[in-house]
């Protein structure tokens, strides 16, 4: 009986923690104003990842090396680069500029904002704009090589899988394109056009590059 | 223990702009003692804006109201009213 009784207030304990962090990451989200800026970065890195990673297929194609292993480690490692560098980056930038509003806002109130909601809001911002920054483009990269896990494991033809990741990195460009629209409200056919555009740019110059070399 | 108790308090208070008021007076409601919270906005500036804060409650805990306004990053500039009363004892 008792410890049912330990056991129940353990859990609405927890519960209440759990409901304090929630209402926490909800404050958060609201002064930092991090949801736009989140969004902005997760368009942007996702698209440079996938275009990175249609640099790298045309390159092996022009180097000859349409391997499921080369393709695999220049792949990830390059999507490793994109995700810590991202990480970095987004974490500095944001630090930074939120730091500067910081110490202007602690000038006009003439108090420290560390150890505040203002303060806290600012880190976790950061924080949130590095993971986002460093996450969707190692995601939209380890979609875009898939098929060569599959190649790699002898289970996909190696060139079927690069007709496939070609085929995935256009899709991808192109929900990257239909989302802008979608977040701008005006014509998504538009920017679908646009980021598929970039694909297709990137394809052009490696076929002048394969012309070039052969 | 003190049988003084607070009933009434305004404070004129400096805020971040990035601070809604509603989300304020919803914190300083739920502070023990107080019952009712309402907010005026004084005066707007580009980063900051003065409002001025009254607390109604049957024993309002000054100290968890002051913790509760700088945890919000915002800075007391003066208490402008006051109201206490004594418990009668039976």
């Amino acid at each position: 009986m008792q410890l049912e009784a330990a056991d129940s207030s353990d859990s609405s304990n927890l519960l209440m923690i759990l409901e304090e962090k929630r209402d926490n990451f909800k404050h958060y989200l609201k002064i930092s104003g991090i949801g736009e800026i989140a969004r902005r970065y997760f368009i942007m890195n996702a698209f440079d990842g996938a275009v990175t990673m249609l640099g790298i297929l045309i390159g092996a194609y022009v180097g000859g090396a349409v391997s499921p292993k080369i393709i695999l480690s220049a792949g990830l490692g390059a999507g490793i680069a994109m995700g810590v560098s991202g990480f970095f980056g987004a974490y500095l930038a944001e630090e930074a500029e939120r730091s500067r509003r910081i110490r202007s806002l602690e000038k006009a109130l003439h108090i420290d904002l560390d150890d505040t909601l203002i303060g806290r809001a600012a880190t976790f911002a950061a924080v949130m704009a590095a993971l986002i920054d460093a996450l969707s483009p190692m995601l939209a990269a380890l979609i875009s090589i898939s098929p060569f896990i599959l190649s790699f494991m002898g289970i996909l033809d190696p060139w079927l899988s690069y007709m496939i990741s070609i085929g995935l990195i256009l899709t991808l460009l192109l929900i990257l394109g239909i989302f802008l629209g979608k977040v701008s409200g005006e014509n998504t056919l538009y920017y679908a056009l646009a980021t598929t555009s970039a694909g297709l740019v990137t394809g052009l110059i490696g076929i002048f590059l394969q012309v070039l070399f052969s | 223990m003190s049988d003084v108790k607070i009933k009434n308090l305004v404070i004129d208070v400096l805020k971040p702009r990035e601070i809604s008021i509603v989300d304020l007076s919803k914190a300083l409601c739920e502070t023990k003692g107080s019952s009712k919270v309402s907010i005026d906005v004084k005066e707007v500036d580009v980063n900051t804006e003065t409002v001025s804060i009254r607390i109604e409650g049957t024993d309002i805990d000054y100290e968890a109201i002051v913790e509760k306004i700088n945890d919000y990053g915002c800075a007391i500039r003066s208490i402008d009213g006051v109201e206490v009363y004594k418990m009668k004892k039976i």
